[in-house]
Formats: structure tokens, C-alpha cells, sequence
């Protein structure tokens, strides 16, 4: 019989953790505290959010390393910024897409309309610098900002749903199929074409009867709920 | 470990349609209204785990619908049973800390250990005070039988195996509903305690001791029941705060200090059920017509308690609940929007109706042999609606009365002049660690 020093309660057995609160020490009725702080490793194991941490101060020494390199080796080859600001954008829009992953992806009203502003920045400078607003207009404007609200649309699914599986491949399927069709109309209206569905129209219906099978399979036969129970007046 | 092992032995087709009060809570459920109670028991020696494992799993056997889960139909919800086998969890954080009823396998209670003290944490969707209680006086059972303490037969009573499992899981609001009668009349709103809400929601408790036969004795002093002296004093309580606030204004309209009192109407009709099976009665008074003596208020709230509690006015309340969910209208809306329409009935209706609750589970029957091994039991209430801030809950177990009040806001000031009432009447009263 042992008594857990954390918990309190009585264990009879051996354990090397509590079972009860999965501390890894439990001081032994009998044992003395030399032997019990074996156990105990003298750290705790970081949680998500100090992991979380961790990864975003690594990937700020990276981002920072590769823009002040970009700069320097531009600036002493063609004495001012030339294809370095394409770097620099790129390195900016990465840093500020992986800050965001880091702080905010579960609250996506912020993570969200942050991942919108930094992806139409990013595709207007780039634009920019090529001669002018151009291409970011038409396709670029509309094709950001529906992949956004389809993203957004999986994203909010996903947290909401408690059951994850097939369900989230079936409507990340059904986003593909209407993203394809979106790109196509925008594509085509920018090439100044007529808008016919063609290719994306070949996708869509290939991809709706899988996504719907993978809909049954999750929310009829893994559950296995019984139209009885479930229609009940 | 985790959570829960799986039993692939359980009967998974019977399955129970929601009792009339259990309909509301899933709808009006959140992390702050988490609509979760607690009961628990201080030993005089550390808990044994494995015992406490077994009896479990023992108790889970004898009262099986105790392993139900929630589910969401077309129309309404319904109860499962589940195949988990929950495990003992550790006892830390906050008490009644909202159940996770999406997905498979969740079921609606939780059980507890730290130190010397056993806890089970219950849905109100699954059961009320009287079905929880003897849940957990069971659980104990059980666990002093695994832990050979000495034991007698009459240890059995609380799980009876001559009970049939229907009679312990029937709807008996429905068996009591008589539909030609009058529904019960319609309340003002009342008024509500001044405090302020914590910012981020943080459901606090104080938990007091009293001995149970000095305040038996105080009430009877005043020829009531100890639920009527108790409300009293909460009314009473009620009424110092609101003096306070409205000396020199106005009277506003939410001017009647209403206690919301839980009756188990399984002493007022013949019942086993599990399920919820109570009512409420809301003794009140009005001090726009001036201030009550406490005198006055243990009179008011003594004849108002005998009026209401009588069966016929409490079937009145049934016909009125249960009525509305034999609407055939209201059967067919989809429970998408049943959810929105019971939210947007609670909000308007609920804890608008009453000031505070309080809520007595009475002396627990647990065997005289368990005596030297058990301190007291306790149990606490539901986190009050964020509107009545302050709620309360009481049980006895021999000599030992433990008072609870739960609070939802930054001001302790009401349990403090509660207690000091009680401590100005004579009682000694110990604040436990929570």
C-alpha cells in the first residue's frame, strides 16, 4: 500500500505513475524520499502553447537571418534593391502567415481576415513591382479571397465537429471541386474567354459522388444511429 | 489512463426520450450555466483507488442508466446507453465544470477522488438531487464493502434488485400528467442580487459546516421545517440587500424576492425513478409594502411552502411543463430551432422568476456502520445563471450540515451576512476547504 503524495489517495501495487493523478513520483509509505525523487525528473514537459511559442521564436530568427541576408547580398551586388524585394515580400507574408498559425488559429475571426489582409498584400506588391497593378484585379483578387472563405468554411467545420474523420476529407473534397470551378470562371474572364465550364466542371462531378460517399460512411454507418431514435417526435 | 475503457457487453437498444426537465438543460447549457452538480464525500482516511475502481464498476451494473450518453435527433435529444466504463479521474480544478456531450461514448457524470474525498459530478439532463443521490450512496456502498468495512445487510437497500429497471428509469412526469386541469398561474419577474460578474467566468463555492440538530432545533423553535427556516433566512438575507440598494430611489419593478426551493416529488408521488423527478416552489415576499421581520418571513415562507407543496398545485405545475411538449406543433419543429425557442424561453422566463435557489438533498441514508469512517458529506450546486449570481445547496449526513454556496460573482458579501444571521442565532459554523 502506498499513498500518492500529489494526489493523496491509496494505491496498492506497483506503479512507476500514480494512476489516479499520472504523477510520476508517489511517495511510498515505506520508502524513503531518497528513492521516491528518483522518480520525479525535476522538470515538467512544455504544454502546447509554450511548444507553440517555442516554434514561432525559432521561426522569427530564421525569418529575420533570411531578410537581413536577402538585403545585404542584393544590396552589394546591384547597389540597391532589385530582386530582393520579392524575397523580402515573400519572407514578410511567410512570417506573418505562420504568426498567425501560432496565436490564432482557434480563433478564426481573427485568423481569418489576417490571413485575407496578409494574402492580398502580398499578391498586390508582388504585382506592383511587375509594371503596375495588373493580374492581382482579376484572377488574383477573387481566387484569394474565395480560397480564404473556403478555408474558413473547412476550418470552422472542423473545430465545430466532434466526430473527425471521413467527414472532413469528404468536404475538403466538395471545396476542391467548387474552388476548381471558381478558378476556371475567374481564369477564363481575366483571358477575356467565354465562360464555359470545362475542365472544372469534369473535376466537380468526379469529386461530389466520392465526398458523398465518405459522408455516408461517417454519419450513417460509423455511427450507426438508428432512424428511430433519431426522428422521435 | 484515459477517461473511460469501453464494455462491450452493454446493451446498447433500449433508449429513453428526455424526462420533461432534462429537455432544457442541453439547449441552455454553456461553460458558465454548465448545468452540473456535485456530490462528495470527506473519509477520515485516504481513498483506496482500486476499490473505489470496482465499486464503480459495480455500481454502474446495478444502475445502469447512470451509463447513458446524450444524443442529438431530428427533433429532440435522446439518452443511450453508452459502452464507456469511466475510470476515476483526479480531482482538480474548478467543481461542475461543463460535461463534453458531442461524439460517442461521453457519458454524464464523472467520478472523482483526491485525498481522502470522493466526488461525482452529474447532468442535470441525466438526473436530478434524488436520482444523484442514490447514484453516489450506492457508489459508497459499494466502495465499503470493497474496502471490508464492517457491513450489514441493510447496506443493500440503496441498490435493490427487486427494483425493475423500468420503474427506476420511467418518466414520471408524464405518469403523474393530467391534462384537465388548470395550468399554474403566471409570476412576476423578481428581483436580482447587485454584484458584480467576473469578467472571465469563474464559478467560486463556500462550503459551511453547522450541526445539524442545533438548527433542527432553531427551526422548530419557530414550528418549521429546516428548509423553511433556511429559506427564510435567505429571504431575509434577500431582503437586506435590496434596502440597501433601494432606500433612497424608487422601487423598481423587479421588486419581489423570490427563493427558489427544489421539491423531490418522489415523497409526494409514488416513485423509483432516476430520472428527474422534481419540481419547484418559490416562496416570496414583497417589500415595496414595507420590511418583513424574519418572524414575518419564516410564517409567509412556512404557509406559502404548505400551500404549494400540496399534489394537486404541484400537478398543476406538471400540466403546465409537460403540456407544452405534447404540443403537436412544438413536437414537429425541428430541434435546431426547439433550441433556439427554449433558450429564448429560458432567458425570458427562467431565472427572471426567482432571486436565488436553494436546494436540500436531506440526511443521507448510508449504513450506521459506515459512521467511523465517513466525516460528512457534501454537495454543490449547479453554477448559478450569471443573473441570480448566488445559489445554494445543503445535505446532512448525521450531526454534520453542510451549506454551499455557489457564485458566480466578485462579492461574497451575500454568503457572509447569511452565515453571520445563522452565527448571530447561536450556531457554530465551520468554513471547510472547497
Amino acid at each position: 500500500m502506498s499513498i500518492c503524495k500529489h494526489c493523496g489517495v491509496e494505491i496498492e501495487g506497483e506503479f512507476s505513475q500514480c494512476p489516479l493523478c499520472q504523477r510520476p513520483s508517489h511517495s511510498e509509505l515505506h520508502q524513503n524520499s531518497t528513492i521516491t525523487s528518483a522518480y520525479n525528473p525535476g522538470y515538467s514537459p512544455l504544454s502546447t502553447k509554450e511548444k507553440s511559442r517555442l516554434f514561432w521564436e525559432l521561426a522569427t530568427i530564421l525569418h529575420f537571418s533570411a531578410l537581413v541576408v536577402t538585403i545585404l547580398i542584393d544590396i552589394i551586388t546591384n547597389k540597391r534593391p532589385t530582386w530582393s524585394l520579392y524575397a523580402i515580400t515573400s519572407i514578410a507574408a511567410s512570417y506573418i502567415f505562420i504568426t498567425l498559425l501560432t496565436f490564432t488559429t482557434r480563433k478564426l475571426w481573427i485568423f481569418l481576415p489576417g490571413l485575407l489582409i496578409n494574402t492580398l498584400s502580398f499578391l498586390v506588391l508582388i504585382d506592383l513591382y511587375d509594371n503596375g497593378i495588373n493580374w492581382f484585379v482579376n484572377p488574383g483578387l477573387p481566387l484569394a479571397g474565395f480560397f480564404i472563405i473556403l478555408l474558413g468554411g473547412v476550418m470552422a467545420f472542423a473545430f465545430r465537429t466532434s466526430q473527425k474523420g471521413f467527414n472532413i476529407i469528404a468536404l475538403v473534397s466538395l471545396a476542391i471541386g467548387l474552388y476548381c470551378i471558381l478558378a476556371e470562371i475567374f481564369i477564363k474572364m481575366a483571358n477575356n474567354l467565354e465562360v464555359t465550364l470545362s475542365w472544372s466542371a469534369i473535376v466537380a462531378a468526379s469529386i461530389l459522388p466520392f465526398a458523398l460517399l465518405l459522408f455516408f460512411l461517417h454519419y450513417r454507418l460509423k455511427r450507426g444511429t438508428s432512424l428511430r431514435k433519431f426522428f422521435h417526435l | 489512463m484515459g477517461i473511460i475503457r469501453l464494455n462491450k457487453n452493454i446493451d446498447l437498444k433500449s433508449w429513453y426520450r428526455l424526462d420533461n426537465a432534462a429537455k432544457i438543460f442541453p439547449a441552455v447549457t454553456n461553460k458558465v450555466r454548465t448545468s452540473v452538480f456535485r456530490l462528495s464525500v470527506d473519509l477520515h482516511e485516504a481513498v483506496k483507488l482500486e476499490p473505489l475502481q470496482k465499486a464503480l464498476d459495480k455500481t454502474l451494473l446495478e444502475l445502469p442508466y447512470f451509463r447513458s450518453q446524450l444524443k442529438k435527433g431530428f427533433f429532440w435529444y435522446w439518452l443511450e446507453p453508452s459502452e464507456a466504463q469511466p475510470l476515476i479521474q483526479y480531482d482538480q480544478g474548478a467543481p461542475c465544470r461543463e460535461f463534453n456531450t458531442q461524439g460517442r461514448n461521453h457519458l454524464l457524470i464523472r467520478i472523482l477522488a483526491r485525498e481522502n474525498k470522493i466526488s461525482a459530478e452529474f447532468m442535470h439532463t441525466l438526473t436530478d438531487g434524488g436520482g444523484a443521490s442514490t447514484f453516489f450512496t450506492s457508489l459508497i456502498s459499494n466502495y465499503g464493502q470493497f474496502c471490508k468495512w464492517a457491513i450489514s445487510p441493510e447496506d443493500q437497500v440503496i441498490t435493490d434488485r427487486s427494483i425493475d429497471q423500468k420503474d427506476l428509469t420511467e418518466d414520471s412526469y408524464k405518469k403523474y400528467f393530467r391534462k384537465h386541469i388548470p395550468k399554474h398561474l403566471k409570476i412576476r419577474n423578481a428581483y436580482h442580487l447587485p454584484f458584480e460578474i467576473h469578467r472571465k467566468p469563474k464559478f467560486r463555492t463556500l462550503i459551511a459546516e453547522l450541526s445539524t440538530s442545533k438548527l433542527i432545533a432553531l427551526a422548530h423553535e419557530k414550528k418549521i421545517s429546516l428548509t423553511e427556516y433556511l429559506a427564510s433566512v435567505y429571504l431575509f438575507t434577500l431582503q437586506k440587500f435590496y434596502l440597501l440598494e433601494y432606500n433612497k430611489r424608487p422601487f423598481p419593478r423587479k421588486s419581489i424576492l423570490r427563493v427558489e426551493i427544489p421539491v423531490n416529488l418522489r415523497k409526494l408521488f409514488p416513485s423509483k425513478t432516476l430520472r428527474n423527478f422534481a419540481l419547484f416552489v418559490m416562496p416570496e415576499i414583497d417589500p415595496r409594502l414595507g420590511a418583513y421581520s424574519f418572524d414575518e418571513i419564516t410564517s409567509i415562507v412556512h404557509h406559502y411552502m404548505q400551500l404549494e407543496t400540496d399534489h394537486r398545485q404541484i400537478q398543476r405545475i406538471i400540466r403546465r411543463n409537460v403540456g407544452g411538449e405534447k404540443n403537436p406543433i412544438i413536437r414537429i419543429i425541428p430541434l435546431i430551432l426547439k433550441v433556439m425557442v427554449l433558450t429564448l424561453m429560458f432567458k425570458n422566463s427562467g431565472p427572471k422568476l426567482y432571486s436565488g435557489v436553494l436546494t436540500n438533498l436531506g440526511p443521507v441514508k448510508i449504513s450506521a456502520d459506515y459512521t467511523k469512517f465517513i466525516k460528512r458529506f457534501r454537495f454543490i450546486p449547479p453554477p448559478p445563471d450569471p443573473s441570480i449570481k448566488v445559489n445554494s445547496a445543503l445535505i446532512s449526513y448525521h450531526d454534520s450540515l453542510v451549506l454551499c454556496f455557489g457564485n458566480q460573482s466578485t462579492s461574497t458579501k451575500f454568503e457572509r451576512e447569511f452565515l453571520r444571521f445563522l452565527k448571530n442565532e447561536g450556531l457554530n459554523i465551520t468554513i471547510l476547504n472547497s
